[in-house]
Protein backbone atom coordinates (compact mmCIF):
# COMPACT_ATOMS: atom_id res chain seq x y z
CA UNK A 1 0.00 0.00 0.00
CA UNK A 2 2.96 2.45 0.70
CA UNK A 3 3.34 4.78 -2.16
CA UNK A 4 6.42 5.22 -4.10
CA UNK A 5 7.00 8.57 -2.98
CA UNK A 6 10.08 10.03 -2.27
CA UNK A 7 10.60 12.43 0.82
CA UNK A 8 9.76 12.40 4.51
CA UNK A 9 8.35 8.77 5.95
CA UNK A 10 5.36 8.20 7.14
CA UNK A 11 6.04 8.57 10.48
CA UNK A 12 7.55 11.91 9.86
CA UNK A 13 4.64 13.66 8.27
CA UNK A 14 2.34 12.43 11.14
CA UNK A 15 4.52 13.85 13.24
CA UNK A 16 4.80 17.13 11.53
CA UNK A 17 0.93 16.88 11.22
CA UNK A 18 0.37 16.75 14.70
CA UNK A 19 2.65 19.41 15.44
CA UNK A 20 0.46 21.77 13.62
CA UNK A 21 1.57 21.54 10.02
CA UNK A 22 -1.40 20.76 7.64
CA UNK A 23 0.52 20.48 4.51
CA UNK A 24 2.30 17.57 6.37
CA UNK A 25 -1.10 16.14 6.77
CA UNK A 26 -2.74 16.78 3.04
CA UNK A 27 0.83 14.56 1.83
CA UNK A 28 -0.63 11.73 3.80
CA UNK A 29 -4.06 12.23 1.88
CA UNK A 30 -2.48 11.89 -1.19
CA UNK A 31 -0.40 9.15 -0.72
CA UNK A 32 -3.36 6.93 0.70
CA UNK A 33 -5.92 8.41 -0.54
CA UNK A 34 -6.02 5.86 -3.75
CA UNK A 35 -5.34 2.37 -1.57
CA UNK A 36 -7.78 3.56 1.12
CA UNK A 37 -10.63 4.01 -1.42
CA UNK A 38 -9.90 0.58 -3.38
CA UNK A 39 -10.60 -1.03 0.16
CA UNK A 40 -13.11 1.41 1.05
CA UNK A 41 -14.63 0.36 -2.42
CA UNK A 42 -13.83 -3.45 -1.92
CA UNK A 43 -16.11 -3.51 1.28
CA UNK A 44 -18.73 -0.81 0.77
CA UNK A 45 -19.45 -1.81 -2.87
CA UNK A 46 -20.14 1.75 -4.52
CA UNK A 47 -18.34 5.20 -5.46
CA UNK A 48 -20.12 7.06 -3.81
CA UNK A 49 -20.29 5.69 -0.46
CA UNK A 50 -17.17 4.57 -0.48
CA UNK A 51 -15.73 8.05 -1.08
CA UNK A 52 -17.49 8.93 2.03
CA UNK A 53 -16.03 6.80 3.59
CA UNK A 54 -12.81 7.77 2.98
CA UNK A 55 -13.30 11.08 3.47
CA UNK A 56 -14.71 10.30 7.24
CA UNK A 57 -11.19 7.66 7.28
CA UNK A 58 -9.19 11.08 6.74
CA UNK A 59 -11.24 13.36 9.08
CA UNK A 60 -10.97 10.60 12.02
CA UNK A 61 -7.20 10.25 11.37
CA UNK A 62 -6.93 13.90 11.08
CA UNK A 63 -9.21 14.35 14.55
CA UNK A 64 -6.62 10.60 16.18
CA UNK A 65 -3.55 12.51 15.27
CA UNK A 66 -2.84 13.21 19.00
CA UNK A 67 -3.46 9.51 20.05
CA UNK A 68 -1.43 7.25 17.55
CA UNK A 69 1.57 5.79 19.21
CA UNK A 70 3.45 4.71 16.71
CA UNK A 71 2.48 1.04 17.56
CA UNK A 72 1.36 0.25 14.33
CA UNK A 73 2.45 1.83 11.00
CA UNK A 74 0.86 4.61 9.45
CA UNK A 75 -0.93 2.45 7.00
CA UNK A 76 -2.51 0.01 9.53
CA UNK A 77 -3.63 2.67 11.47
CA UNK A 78 -5.73 4.45 8.50
CA UNK A 79 -7.09 0.67 7.48
CA UNK A 80 -8.10 0.52 11.10
CA UNK A 81 -10.02 3.92 10.96
CA UNK A 82 -11.68 3.32 7.54
CA UNK A 83 -12.87 -0.18 8.69
CA UNK A 84 -14.42 1.50 11.92
CA UNK A 85 -15.98 4.14 9.62
CA UNK A 86 -16.98 1.16 7.16
CA UNK A 87 -18.95 -0.57 9.84
CA UNK A 88 -20.58 3.28 11.18
CA UNK A 89 -21.15 3.37 7.20
CA UNK A 90 -23.40 -0.25 7.55
CA UNK A 91 -24.88 0.48 10.91
CA UNK A 92 -26.26 3.72 9.24
CA UNK A 93 -27.49 2.06 6.36
CA UNK A 94 -29.23 -0.53 8.49
CA UNK A 95 -31.41 2.29 10.22
CA UNK A 96 -32.45 3.07 6.99
CA UNK A 97 -35.45 2.71 4.91
CA UNK A 98 -34.54 -0.43 2.51
CA UNK A 99 -33.64 1.24 -0.67
CA UNK A 100 -36.09 1.02 -3.84
CA UNK A 101 -35.00 -1.27 -6.80
CA UNK A 102 -32.25 -0.22 -8.79
CA UNK A 103 -30.97 2.58 -6.47
CA UNK A 104 -27.47 1.94 -5.95
CA UNK A 105 -27.29 -1.92 -5.23
CA UNK A 106 -24.79 -4.30 -5.66
CA UNK A 107 -25.17 -6.52 -8.93
CA UNK A 108 -26.76 -9.13 -7.64
CA UNK A 109 -26.16 -12.09 -9.84
CA UNK A 110 -23.24 -13.78 -8.94
CA UNK A 111 -24.36 -16.80 -8.07
CA UNK A 112 -26.64 -17.19 -11.19
CA UNK A 113 -24.98 -19.94 -13.73
CA UNK A 114 -24.48 -18.25 -16.85
CA UNK A 115 -25.93 -14.62 -15.94
CA UNK A 116 -22.26 -13.26 -16.13
CA UNK A 117 -19.23 -15.15 -18.05
CA UNK A 118 -16.51 -13.21 -16.94
CA UNK A 119 -16.05 -13.97 -13.16
CA UNK A 120 -13.86 -11.42 -12.49
CA UNK A 121 -16.41 -8.97 -13.40
CA UNK A 122 -18.92 -10.20 -11.12
CA UNK A 123 -15.91 -10.57 -8.34
CA UNK A 124 -17.11 -7.45 -6.66
CA UNK A 125 -20.61 -8.13 -6.67
CA UNK A 126 -20.08 -11.63 -4.63
CA UNK A 127 -17.75 -9.73 -2.27
CA UNK A 128 -20.80 -7.27 -1.48
CA UNK A 129 -23.23 -10.61 -0.86
CA UNK A 130 -20.39 -11.80 1.88
CA UNK A 131 -21.02 -11.07 5.65
CA UNK A 132 -19.10 -7.77 6.70
CA UNK A 133 -16.58 -10.17 9.01
CA UNK A 134 -16.13 -12.18 5.86
CA UNK A 135 -15.92 -9.52 3.19
CA UNK A 136 -13.15 -7.96 5.98
CA UNK A 137 -11.05 -10.31 6.26
CA UNK A 138 -10.83 -11.47 2.56
CA UNK A 139 -10.37 -8.05 1.20
CA UNK A 140 -7.57 -7.34 3.78
CA UNK A 141 -6.02 -10.82 2.26
CA UNK A 142 -6.78 -10.90 -1.47
CA UNK A 143 -6.57 -6.88 -2.42
CA UNK A 144 -3.89 -5.75 0.73
CA UNK A 145 -2.06 -8.78 0.77
CA UNK A 146 -1.79 -8.16 4.66
CA UNK A 147 -0.24 -11.20 6.38
CA UNK A 148 -2.28 -13.07 9.04
CA UNK A 149 -0.83 -11.07 11.88
CA UNK A 150 -1.27 -7.26 9.95
CA UNK A 151 -4.81 -8.26 9.51
CA UNK A 152 -5.39 -9.66 13.15
CA UNK A 153 -3.48 -6.33 14.36
CA UNK A 154 -6.02 -4.12 12.01
CA UNK A 155 -9.16 -6.33 12.94
CA UNK A 156 -8.11 -6.36 16.65
CA UNK A 157 -8.60 -10.11 17.17
CA UNK A 158 -5.62 -12.97 17.55
CA UNK A 159 -4.52 -14.70 14.69
CA UNK A 160 -6.42 -18.11 15.06
CA UNK A 161 -9.47 -15.84 14.64
CA UNK A 162 -8.23 -14.34 11.61
CA UNK A 163 -6.91 -18.56 10.18
CA UNK A 164 -10.59 -19.75 10.76
CA UNK A 165 -12.78 -16.58 9.64
CA UNK A 166 -10.63 -16.38 6.62
CA UNK A 167 -11.37 -19.93 5.92
CA UNK A 168 -15.41 -19.31 6.47
CA UNK A 169 -15.01 -16.15 4.44
CA UNK A 170 -13.38 -18.22 1.51
CA UNK A 171 -15.90 -21.17 1.91
CA UNK A 172 -19.05 -18.70 1.76
CA UNK A 173 -17.17 -16.94 -1.77
CA UNK A 174 -17.04 -20.43 -3.34
CA UNK A 175 -20.72 -20.53 -2.69
CA UNK A 176 -21.62 -17.92 -4.59
CA UNK A 177 -19.12 -18.15 -7.06
CA UNK A 178 -19.73 -21.55 -7.81
CA UNK A 179 -21.02 -21.36 -10.93
CA UNK A 180 -17.42 -20.39 -12.23
CA UNK A 181 -15.58 -23.10 -10.40
CA UNK B 1 -14.73 -26.57 0.37
CA UNK B 2 -13.31 -30.20 1.41
CA UNK B 3 -14.66 -31.87 5.07
CA UNK B 4 -11.19 -33.70 5.51
CA UNK B 5 -8.84 -32.44 8.52
CA UNK B 6 -6.28 -30.47 6.54
CA UNK B 7 -9.02 -28.04 5.04
CA UNK B 8 -8.47 -25.81 7.56
CA UNK B 9 -4.77 -25.61 6.79
CA UNK B 10 -5.19 -24.90 3.07
CA UNK B 11 -5.71 -21.24 3.57
CA UNK B 12 -3.21 -20.71 5.34
CA UNK B 13 -0.77 -22.66 3.09
CA UNK B 14 -2.91 -20.82 0.03
CA UNK B 15 -1.39 -17.78 1.57
CA UNK B 16 2.36 -18.84 2.14
CA UNK B 17 1.32 -18.41 6.39
CA UNK B 18 2.80 -21.87 7.59
CA UNK B 19 6.06 -23.16 8.68
CA UNK B 20 8.14 -25.48 6.51
CA UNK B 21 7.16 -28.21 8.72
CA UNK B 22 3.23 -27.86 8.15
CA UNK B 23 3.89 -27.21 4.79
CA UNK B 24 5.68 -30.21 4.16
CA UNK B 25 2.94 -32.28 6.16
CA UNK B 26 -0.05 -30.27 3.71
CA UNK B 27 1.94 -31.17 0.48
CA UNK B 28 2.09 -34.65 1.31
CA UNK B 29 -1.40 -35.00 2.03
CA UNK B 30 -2.87 -33.32 -1.43
CA UNK B 31 -0.52 -35.52 -3.26
CA UNK B 32 -3.15 -38.03 -1.38
CA UNK B 33 -6.28 -36.08 -0.98
CA UNK B 34 -8.47 -35.49 -4.14
CA UNK B 35 -11.00 -33.42 -2.06
CA UNK B 36 -8.24 -31.22 -0.73
CA UNK B 37 -6.48 -30.56 -4.16
CA UNK B 38 -9.73 -29.49 -5.74
CA UNK B 39 -10.65 -27.08 -2.97
CA UNK B 40 -7.09 -25.79 -2.87
CA UNK B 41 -7.30 -25.32 -6.96
CA UNK B 42 -10.59 -23.62 -6.15
CA UNK B 43 -9.21 -21.05 -4.15
CA UNK B 44 -6.34 -20.33 -6.11
CA UNK B 45 -8.73 -19.92 -8.93
CA UNK B 46 -11.06 -17.24 -6.65
CA UNK B 47 -7.49 -15.39 -5.85
CA UNK B 48 -7.11 -14.93 -9.51
CA UNK B 49 -10.16 -13.69 -10.32
CA UNK B 50 -10.10 -11.11 -7.03
CA UNK B 51 -6.23 -10.24 -8.82
CA UNK B 52 -7.92 -9.71 -11.97
CA UNK B 53 -11.24 -7.91 -10.95
CA UNK B 54 -10.85 -4.08 -11.95
CA UNK B 55 -9.13 -2.16 -9.61
CA UNK B 56 -11.81 1.13 -8.42
CA UNK B 57 -9.83 4.40 -9.48
CA UNK B 58 -10.00 7.40 -7.21
CA UNK B 59 -10.65 10.54 -9.55
CA UNK B 60 -8.41 13.37 -9.27
CA UNK B 61 -12.23 15.73 -8.50
CA UNK B 62 -12.67 13.06 -5.87
CA UNK B 63 -9.04 13.58 -4.31
CA UNK B 64 -9.86 17.31 -4.40
CA UNK B 65 -12.78 16.91 -2.49
CA UNK B 66 -11.47 14.53 0.26
CA UNK B 67 -8.91 17.48 0.78
CA UNK B 68 -11.53 20.21 1.12
CA UNK B 69 -13.20 17.94 3.28
CA UNK B 70 -10.22 17.66 5.67
CA UNK B 71 -9.88 21.18 5.19
CA UNK B 72 -13.11 22.31 6.70
CA UNK B 73 -11.94 20.21 9.64
CA UNK B 74 -8.71 21.88 10.08
CA UNK B 75 -10.99 25.19 9.75
CA UNK B 76 -13.25 24.06 12.24
CA UNK B 77 -10.16 23.50 14.79
CA UNK B 78 -9.17 27.15 14.34
CA UNK B 79 -12.72 27.94 14.77
CA UNK B 80 -12.63 26.45 18.05
CA UNK B 81 -9.83 27.48 18.92
CA UNK B 82 -10.67 31.06 17.87
CA UNK B 83 -13.90 30.65 20.21
CA UNK B 84 -12.24 29.24 23.06
CA UNK B 85 -9.33 32.23 23.23
CA UNK B 86 -12.60 34.80 22.74
CA UNK B 87 -14.19 32.92 25.53
CA UNK B 88 -11.20 33.18 27.82
CA UNK B 89 -10.41 36.83 26.84
CA UNK B 90 -14.30 37.99 27.56
CA UNK B 91 -14.38 36.28 31.17
CA UNK B 92 -11.00 37.87 32.29
CA UNK B 93 -12.38 40.93 31.10
CA UNK B 94 -15.72 40.74 32.85
CA UNK B 95 -13.84 39.45 36.26
CA UNK B 96 -11.49 42.49 35.84
CA UNK B 97 -13.97 44.91 35.27
CA UNK B 98 -15.66 43.27 38.49
CA UNK B 99 -12.39 43.65 40.15
CA UNK B 100 -11.87 46.87 39.39
CA UNK B 101 -15.24 47.83 40.43
CA UNK B 102 -14.55 46.45 43.91
CA UNK B 103 -11.26 47.50 44.09
CA UNK B 104 -11.53 51.15 42.91
CA UNK B 105 -14.71 51.42 46.26
CA UNK B 106 -12.16 50.12 48.84
CA UNK B 107 -9.77 53.52 48.70
CA UNK B 108 -12.45 56.32 48.40
CA UNK B 109 -13.58 55.03 52.16
CA UNK B 110 -10.22 55.66 53.50
CA UNK B 111 -10.12 59.05 51.78
CA UNK B 112 -12.93 60.15 52.93
CA UNK B 113 -11.94 59.44 56.60
CA UNK B 114 -8.62 61.33 55.65
CA UNK B 115 -10.34 64.34 54.23
CA UNK B 116 -12.77 64.65 57.31
CA UNK B 117 -9.27 65.31 59.27
CA UNK B 118 -8.30 69.06 58.37
CA UNK B 119 -4.82 69.52 57.91
CA UNK B 120 -4.18 71.83 60.76
CA UNK B 121 -5.83 70.09 62.95
CA UNK B 122 -2.81 68.61 64.63
CA UNK B 123 -1.85 72.19 64.92
CA UNK B 124 -2.91 73.10 68.86
CA UNK B 125 -5.13 76.17 68.83
CA UNK B 126 -3.90 79.27 70.34
CA UNK B 127 -4.03 83.29 70.29
CA UNK B 128 -3.00 85.11 67.66
CA UNK B 129 0.06 86.29 68.85
CA UNK B 130 1.13 82.84 69.28
CA UNK B 131 0.16 82.07 65.80
CA UNK B 132 2.13 85.43 64.74
CA UNK B 133 5.12 84.50 66.13
CA UNK B 134 5.08 81.18 64.80
CA UNK B 135 4.33 82.68 61.52
CA UNK B 136 6.49 85.86 61.27
CA UNK B 137 9.58 83.26 62.26
CA UNK B 138 10.12 82.08 58.68
CA UNK B 139 12.36 83.72 56.51
CA UNK B 140 9.92 83.90 53.79
CA UNK B 141 7.15 86.11 56.53
CA UNK B 142 9.96 88.05 57.43
CA UNK B 143 10.18 89.27 53.58
CA UNK B 144 6.63 89.73 53.53
CA UNK B 145 6.15 92.19 56.46
CA UNK B 146 9.09 93.84 55.62
CA UNK B 147 7.74 94.51 52.18
CA UNK B 148 4.11 95.53 53.28
CA UNK B 149 5.54 97.83 56.10
CA UNK B 150 7.72 99.96 53.66
CA UNK B 151 4.42 100.01 51.46
CA UNK B 152 2.31 100.74 54.20
CA UNK B 153 5.28 104.31 54.30
CA UNK B 154 4.66 104.78 50.94
CA UNK B 155 1.01 105.63 50.86
CA UNK B 156 -0.53 108.73 51.69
Amino acid sequence: MQADTPGPDDLELLHRAAAGEEAAFHRLVDRYAQPLYRLAYSLIGNATDAEDVLQETFVGAFRGLGGFEARASVKTWLTRILLTQAANWRRQQMRRPVRSMGESQPASGAAEPGAVVDPRIDVHAALQQLSPEHREVLVLREFEHLGYEQIAQVLGVPRGTVESRLHRARQELREKLKAYL
Amino acid sequence: MSDCTFSQQLGAYHDGELDAIRRGEVERHLAQCADCATALRQMQSMSRWLADAPAPHLSQISLRRVHRRVESVMDEGLLWTARVLSGIAAAVLIVGSIWLVHMGGAPRSTTAQVSTTPPWAGIPASSDAEMTTIATNTPAAQWYLAENSSRAEELP
